[in-house]
C-alpha cells in the first residue's frame, strides 16, 4: 500500500505548472519543460512544487511552444519529426506576429531546436525576395541612403540580374 | 509612484526574478540580456520616464475636464523628456525586451488596462506615427503595471487594445544574424538592401566567419576567360549551382588580361599572373606587345572588392597553382621570418633538386652544409614538451598557404614560350612570396597540379608525378610503375576531392577491332593510391571529350568540369558534375542554360574555372 502512494507522489512530482504572463496554467511532465534551457535551470535551482511564471510569454505562445516540447520529448523517428515540424511551422508562420513572438519567447526560453527551426523557416520566407518586396512583407522601412543603394547596385548588381 | 527601489525588493524576493536572472546567464548577448544586464543603470532612467508618463496619465483622470489638446502637450513634454534619455522612446516603439527587468516589480498590483492606456496616449501623441506599442503589448502586457491607489482605480477606462502591427527589426540582433546566416548569398545580398540594420548585420566580419564556419554555403562555379571578338573584357560567369542561375560579373580590372591562372583561398579569388596586351588576342603569342605578368589580384565576391596582393617574382602565363591547408605555426611560416636573404634560399633549392641526381651526393652534404643545422632545429622542435604544442595548438588557426609552380615566360626572341621549372609560396598573412625549391631535373614540363593531404602533387607533360612537400620544403618523385595511358593533345587535369588525388585525361577506348579504336577517345577518372604509388580507373565520363582544353575544379566532395567547344558552328559550354564520394562515380549534367551565346573560340583556348562556396 506503502509503496502504490509513494509512486504516485513520484508521479506527481514529474509534472510541474507553467504560468504565462497572462495568468494562464500549463500543467505538464517535467521532461516536456525541460526543454526550454531555461526552465530547467529554474527546476533546478528550486525545484517544482511550486508553478514556474514564464512572464514573458503570453498563453497562446507558451501552449504552442510546449505543444513543441511535448512532441520533442516522444523521441519519435526521424521522418516523423521532419513531417511534424514542417506542419507545425506552416501553421505557425500565417501569423507573423505570432510566429514573432514564437521566435522571441523560443529564444528567450532558450529552446535551441525550436529557434533554429524558426530560423530556417524565416530565412525561407526571405528567399528569392527583392528587397522592396521583404520591406512590403515585414513592414520595414527603407532607411538606407541613395548613395549606399547605389554602391550595393553597382558592387552586387550582378548578384540580382541573373542571364 | 513606484520607486526603484520598491523594484529591487520585490526583485529579490520574487521567483519571475530567477527566471530573468537565469537567462541572462543562458542567453547570448542578446538584445534582450542587454537590456536585462543594463537594466539597473537605464532603469532608473526609464522609471523617471515613465513615472512621466503616469503623471499623464493620472493628471488625464483627475481632470477628467482637461481638453485633449492639453493632453497632447504634456505627452510631447514627456515625449521630449524620454527622448533625451534616449531609452524610453525605443520602448515605448516597442522594445519588449525591457520587460524582464520591470514585470515582476509588484505581482499583487496587476493593472492590465493601464497598457492600453498608454497606447492611447501615444495613438494621441504620436498621430500619423504607427502605434508599435501593441508589439510591446503582445505577450509583454505586463510592462506598465504599476500601483494605483483605489481612486485612481476607480476612473480607469477600458480602451480596446488596437491591432498589433507586425515589425520585424524587432527581433534582437543575434535572432536576426540566425535569419540572415542561413540565407544563399543572392538572398543575402537582397536582405543587405533592405534597411540599415540588417546591412549592418549582414556585414560584419564576425558575421561572415559565422557563415563560413555554419557550412551554410552553396558552390558557385567561377569561370574565367570568356571572350568576345578576340579580346576579353574581363568578365567572371559565376554559375550558382544549388538555383542554376548565371550571373555575369563585369569588371575592368582583368581586361585584357590572358592566360592567367586562379585559385580560391576562403572567400577570395586569386587570379595570378598571366599577359596582357592593348591589342587583340592572337594565339600562339608571338608579339613583343605582350607584358607577361608578376602580378596577383584578389577578388571578394562577398565584399565585391578589388585588390593587388605582392606579385610574385617572375612572370608566368598559365602557372600551376595549389592551396594548402596549414596551421598557423607550420614550420614554412616561421622559418621565413629566420631566413632573410634570398642568396640562402635559392642555394638550399639547388641542393635539393640536385638530390634527385645523386642521392649519394645527399649523405656527403649533409655534413657540411647548414641543412645538418636546420635538421637539428627539427628535431629539437620535435623534443619539445607536447604542452608546448598544445599550448600552440590551441590559439592555433587553419590558414592558407598558395603554392604557384611552373608556368611560361615568352622567351626575348619573341617567338617561344618557355617553361619555367621554379615556384613560389604566397602567405596570405604576411603578404609575401617565398621562393622554393625548383622542380626535380628531367622532371618536364608542369601541367597540372593538386595539393592533397599537405602535399602538392604536380604532373609532368612526360608523364611524371612530383609531390612537394610543404613542412619539409623539398620535392620527392613519386615513382609510378603505370602511369595512366593518354593522349598528349588532350589538357590532363590533376585534381583533389576528399583527401583523394584524380586525375582526368583522355586516352583510346578499349580495342574492339583495330580499325575504328581511333574514333573512340574517352576520358576518364583515375585515382592515385598513395600508399601503393598506382594509378586505377574510376569512372569514365560518358560523354565524347570535345574540348581538349577541358577544365575540372572539385571541392569537398565533386568534381565540377567544363568543357567549351564549337559545334555546328555554334560555341556550347557543357559542364558536368561527379560526386566521388559515391561506391560508383557517375557524372550527370549540371546546367542546361548556356552562358555564353556571344563567345567566341578563342575562350576554350584560355577559359579557367573554379568553384567557390558562398
Amino acid at each position: 500500500m506503502a509503496t502504490i502512494i509513494t509512486k504516485e507522489q513520484q508521479e506527481k512530482e514529474k509534472m510541474v505548472t507553467l504560468v504565462s504572463s497572462d495568468s494562464e496554467k500549463f500543467v505538464v511532465e517535467q521532461k516536456v519543460a525541460e526543454k526550454s534551457h531555461v526552465i530547467k535551470m529554474v527546476m533546478n535551482c528550486c525545484g517544482i512544487e511550486s508553478p514556474i511564471p514564464v512572464r514573458r510569454v503570453k498563453g497562446d505562445i507558451l501552449k504552442s511552444i510546449l505543444e513543441y516540447c511535448e512532441k520533442h520529448s516522444k523521441g519519435e523517428a526521424q521522418e516523423v519529426m521532419e513531417k511534424w515540424d514542417k506542419e507545425y511551422m506552416d501553421k505557425a508562420e500565417k501569423d507573423l506576429v505570432f510566429f514573432h513572438d514564437l521566435m522571441l519567447a523560443s529564444h528567450f526560453l532558450h529552446i535551441q531546436e525550436l529557434v533554429d527551426l524558426i530560423a530556417v523557416t524565416f530565412a525561407g520566407m526571405l528567399k528569392m525576395k527583392s528587397p522592396e518586396e521583404i520591406r512590403q512583407k515585414f513592414n520595414i522601412n527603407n532607411d538606407l541612403t541613395k548613395e549606399q543603394e547605389e554602391h550595393i547596385m553597382t558592387t552586387f548588381g550582378w548578384a540580382f540580374q541573373p542571364i | 509612484m513606484v520607486n526603484v527601489s520598491d523594484l529591487n525588493r520585490s526583485k529579490s524576493s520574487s521567483r519571475v526574478t530567477l527566471l530573468n536572472h537565469f537567462s541572462e546567464g543562458v542567453i547570448r548577448a542578446s538584445g534582450i540580456a542587454d537590456e536585462l544586464s543594463n537594466g539597473d543603470s537605464s532603469l532608473q532612467r526609464d522609471f523617471s520616464a515613465l513615472r512621466l508618463s503616469k503623471n499623464v496619465a493620472l493628471n488625464k483622470k483627475k481632470k477628467k475636464k482637461k481638453s485633449s489638446q492639453g493632453m497632447y502637450w504634456s505627452w510631447g513634454r514627456t515625449q521630449a523628456r524620454c527622448s533625451s534619455s534616449g531609452l524610453i522612446s525605443r520602448y515605448i516603439r516597442g522594445g519588449g525586451c525591457r520587460v524582464g527587468a520591470c514585470d515582476d516589480f509588484d505581482l499583487s498590483f496587476r493593472k492590465r488596462s493601464n497598457v492600453s492606456e498608454d497606447c492611447m496616449l501615444h495613438r494621441l501623441a504620436s498621430g500619423v506615427e504607427k502605434i508599435d506599442v501593441e508589439c510591446l503589448a503582445h505577450g509583454t502586457a505586463s510592462l506598465f503595471q504599476w500601483k494605483i491607489s483605489k481612486k485612481a482605480k476607480d476612473v480607469e477606462e477600458t480602451v480596446c487594445e488596437p491591432e498589433p502591427i507586425f515589425e520585424m527589426p524587432l527581433l534582437p540582433d543575434d535572432v536576426m544574424e540566425m535569419i540572415l546566416i542561413r540565407l544563399p548569398l543572392t538572398s543575402l545580398l537582397a536582405a543587405r538592401q533592405v534597411c540599415k540594420k540588417w546591412k549592418l548585420l549582414a556585414t560584419t566580419p564576425h558575421f561572415m566567419r559565422m557563415r563560413l564556419q555554419g557550412s551554410y554555403q552553396s558552390p558557385w562555379l567561377f569561370l574565367f576567360g570568356i571572350s568576345t571578338n578576340r579580346s576579353y573584357h574581363g568578365e567572371m560567369h559565376a554559375l550558382d549551382v544549388s538555383l542554376d542561375q548565371w550571373h555575369r560579373i563585369s569588371d575592368d580590372a582583368l581586361k585584357n588580361r590572358f592566360m592567367f591562372s586562379v585559385a580560391s583561398m576562403g572567400n577570395e579569388i586569386y587570379i595570378v599572373g598571366g599577359c596582357s596586351s592593348s591589342v587583340q588576342l592572337n594565339l600562339p603569342l608571338n608579339d613583343d606587345s605582350f607584358k607577361v605578368h608578376k602580378g596577383m589580384l584578389v577578388f571578394n565576391p562577398l565584399t565585391g572588392l578589388w585588390r593587388k596582393a605582392a606579385p610574385m617574382n617572375s612572370a608566368r602565363l598559365h602557372p600551376v597553382l595549389g592551396v594548402f591547408h596549414v596551421s598557423a605555426n607550420c614550420s614554412i611560416f616561421n622559418a621565413n621570418t629566420h631566413r632573410s636573404s634570398n642568396h640562402h634560399l635559392k642555394s638550399r633549392s639547388f641542393r635539393i633538386s640536385d638530390v634527385y641526381e645523386d642521392p649519394h651526393r645527399f649523405s656527403l652534404r649533409c655534413q657540411v652544409s647548414d641543412y645538418l643545422h636546420e635538421t637539428r632545429h627539427h628535431s629539437h622542435e620535435l623534443n619539445r614538451e607536447p604542452s608546448e604544442f598544445a599550448r600552440e595548438n590551441s590559439n592555433n588557426q587553419l590558414r592558407f598557404a598558395l603554392i604557384v609552380v611552373g608556368g611560361h615566360r615568352i622567351s626575348s626572341a619573341g617567338s617561344l614560350y618557355h617553361p619555367l621549372d621554379t615556384g613560389e609560396i604566397y602567405d596570405p598573412v604576411t603578404n609575401k612570396w617565398i621562393e622554393i625549391a625548383r622542380l626535380p631535373r628531367d622532371f618536364g614540363t608542369v601541367c597540372s597540379g593538386a595539393v592533397c593531404n599537405a602535399k602538392f602533387y604536380v604532373f609532368s607533360e612526360n608523364d611524371k608525378l612530383a609531390a612537394y612537400d610543404l613542412e619539409m620544403g623539398l620535392w620527392v618523385v613519386i615513382q609510378v610503375s603505370q602511369p595512366p595511358p593518354r593522349i598528349q593533345e588532350y589538357k590532363l587535369n590533376l585534381i583533389s576531392c576528399n583527401s583523394r588525388l584524380f586525375m582526368l585525361c583522355v586516352s583510346w577506348g578499349d580495342t574492339d577491332g583495330l580499325l575504328n579504336r581511333r574514333e573512340k577517345a574517352v576520358r576518364k577518372l583515375w585515382e592515385f593510391d598513395i600508399w601503393h604509388h598506382t594509378w586505377s580507373e574510376v569512372s569514365r565520363h560518358p560523354d565524347a571529350p570535345m574540348d581538349r582544353n577541358a577544365t575540372f575544379v572539385a571541392d569537398d566532395d565533386k568534381i565540377y568540369g567544363t568543357e567549351i567547344f564549337k559545334i555546328f558552328g555554334q560555341l556550347v559550354d557543357f559542364l558536368t558534375v561527379c560526386s566521388v564520394s559515391d561506391p560508383e562515380p557517375r557524372w550527370s549534367r549540371l546546367s542546361r542554360k548556356h552562358a555564353l551565346p556571344e563567345a567566341d573560340g578563342v575562350s576554350f583556348l584560355i577559359k579557367n574555372m573554379l568553384v567557390l562556396q558562398l
